[in-house]
């Protein structure tokens, strides 16, 4: 109902204006409170730096002990909201790694529990109810792409073209969420980075002991999106097949 | 009012030289300002499978050059790396903390305090297929350096790594072609006051053609600050330990310790080691290195681990 509302409004105001109107994606932050303010500023400050960009509206930013997201209706959970609903999302959580083959994260299902089970997320238009809009979600958190983990995760590509992570345990600087919002639209002095990049060149570097040692780790549908998307220019009904490509980068050293 | 105002006057300079000294000692905690996430295992194993190496008691902290490059300084390398145009431009009211340059596949960044980063967008389908071995990436990188006048005038290692890895996965039949390198980078690193700094003072990736992908070159300039006392390597072990050990997310020792892995079941320490590094591009400051390898069930065949701990006595 929302997106024929919204394309209602684009053929109006085509008609009204005369010309193209800028299209419109959605971009979400949800930080775990646990990290303080420092980080949560710097969340808001990613978040003021994609809304400003043509074409881009912050639907929500939110600061709760859990970083909240979405799980199928298949699973009992609510879908199409959060990270499903926005065509970007930042989840910034805590990830402990119990032994188990995936990681704990404090990233949480919108009715509780959580990420213990990422075979039950499916993002993207190819999601089963075909209603999905996420193409790119950051997560910065730890060890939640570690080999034994990502594997699990794979089965979520339905549509979203990346999903961008940590193998290890991630370290970054308050400050780093805004430069990579400055990379992915090539504002603050940065040239604009595609989003593959824009992730690798924030978090995994050698300037500072804090960044050394990150192994970053990026999920995607194939290396088409990988190589090419940046956040004006991606195809949202990329193909969905069963390959999946993992881009892995770090440490630098 | 004489007698009165030259006590004034001595009073205002003792605190004007308290306060510069107080302004060259504040060196905070090494990790104050960075987030790592994750807890510790309290039942973690902890293995020393070396000895304490020998240390000074005391060391000085350098302060690096904030403003290293101007205007000029920047334009100068840009073109001498082939970059002639403008850099991005700024909107009003931001400040420009990089110059960034584009020309066509390639993006330059020129930092003020000293750095730059050269980086090659290059296609994910085009898999390399014939990497030049180690020794001809060692010397193609150091030909480039030398070409630019970046080669380091000390150095004292070189390391090679694939640190760029592209991988296909059919999520029907969990066939896999496992990791395949994109590149290796090459790294060179340099000393000061006979340690070795932990970053590299130059790195550069290479290409399935022996083309120079990425680059980074440090040209740190530092001015010697105060001296302080060092924490002993028993001491600094202690530190990691309770770090690695507390159940909490952000325990007390998070401020002087960081480490890659976190949370695993036991660890075994090859090395231990004092280097300079680098923090929030402010201070290059002393840190005991320690590195081995860290097993969990889900990585029962062990990963490489690191860990920093601020060796500032406190």
């Amino acid at each position: 109902m929302k997106r024929c509302i919204g394309a209602l409004l684009l053929v109006l105001s085509t008609l009204i204006l005369g010309s193209t109107p800028v299209l419109a994606w959605d971009e979400m932050a949800a930080v775990t409170n646990g990290y303080g303010t420092a980080f949560y500023y710097d969340a808001v400050d990613f978040s003021d730096v994609i809304d400003a960009y043509s074409g881009w509206n912050e639907s929500l930013t939110s600061y709760t002990p859990y970083a909240s997201w979405w799980k199928e209706e298949s699973e009992y959970g609510y879908d199409d909201s959060y990270a499903d609903d926005n065509e970007l999302s930042l989840l910034v959580a805590h990830g402990n790694d119990n032994g188990g083959s995936w990681t704990i994260t404090q990233i949480v299902f919108p009715n509780g529990g959580n990420l213990d089970d990422p075979d039950t997320v499916r993002l993207g238009y190819d999601s089963p109810d075909n209603d999905g809009v996420n193409i790119w979600s950051f997560f910065i958190t730890c060890n939640l792409f570690k080999d034994s983990s990502y594997p699990y995760w794979l089965d979520s590509l339905t549509g979203t073209h990346m999903l961008l992570s940590f193998k290890n345990s991630v370290v970054w600087i308050s400050g780093d969420l805004k430069e990579l919002g400055q990379r992915l639209t090539g504002t603050g002095g940065f040239s604009q980075e595609t989003v593959q990049g824009a992730f690798f060149s924030t978090f995994v570097d050698n300037d500072d002991e804090a960044h050394y040692y990150n192994v970053g780790r990026i999920l995607a549908e194939n290396d088409s999106v990988a190589t090419y998307d940046e956040i004006d220019s991606f195809d949202t009904q990329t193909t969905v097949d069963s390959t999946k490509t993992i881009i892995s980068c770090g440490p630098y050293y | 009012m004489k007698k009165v105002f030259f006590p004034l006057l001595a009073i205002l300079a003792i605190c004007s030289i308290a306060a510069t000294s107080c302004s060259q000692l504040a060196v905070p905690p090494a990790f104050d300002d960075i987030m790592q996430g994750g807890t510790g295992n309290p039942d973690v194993e902890i293995i020393l499978g070396t000895e304490f190496p020998v240390v000074p008691g005391s060391l000085p902290v350098y302060r690096i050059d904030q403003s290293l490059f101007d205007n000029k300084d920047v334009s100068v390398i840009a073109k001498k790396l082939g970059f002639n145009g403008d850099p991005a431009p700024l909107k009003s009211g931001e400040e420009r903390a990089v110059y960034s340059y584009t020309n066509g596949t390639q993006r330059l960044e020129v930092y003020p305090y000293g750095r730059l980063k050269l980086y090659s967008s290059v296609s994910l389908s085009d898999i390399p297929k014939n990497l030049p071995s180690d020794e001809e990436c060692i010397n193609i990188a150091r030909v480039w350096l030398i070409a630019n006048d970046f080669y380091p005038d000390i150095i004292t290692g070189i390391k090679v790594a694939v640190n760029k890895t592209i991988a296909t996965v059919d999520t029907e039949t969990s066939n896999s072609s496992g990791d395949i390198p994109l590149s290796k980078n090459i790294s060179f690193f340099t000393s000061i006051d006979d340690f070795e700094i932990n970053l590299p003072k130059a790195s550069i990736a290479i290409g399935d053609g022996g083309e120079v992908l990425d680059a980074s070159v440090n040209f740190w300039r530092f001015d010697k600050n105060s001296s302080f006392d060092l924490k002993s390597p028993k001491t600094a072990l202690e530190i990691l330990s309770r770090y690695l050990s507390s159940p909490e997310y952000n325990p007390p020792e998070a401020k002087e310790c960081m480490t890659n892995w976190r949370g695993f079941q036991r660890l075994v320490i090859n090395s231990i080691s004092l280097r300079y590094s680098i923090r929030d591009n402010g201070f290059m400051r002393p840190f005991y290195i320690f590195e081995g390898v860290v097993y969990s069930t889900s990585y029962p065949d062990g990963e490489s681990f690191v860990g920093s701990v601020d060796a500032i006595a406190r």
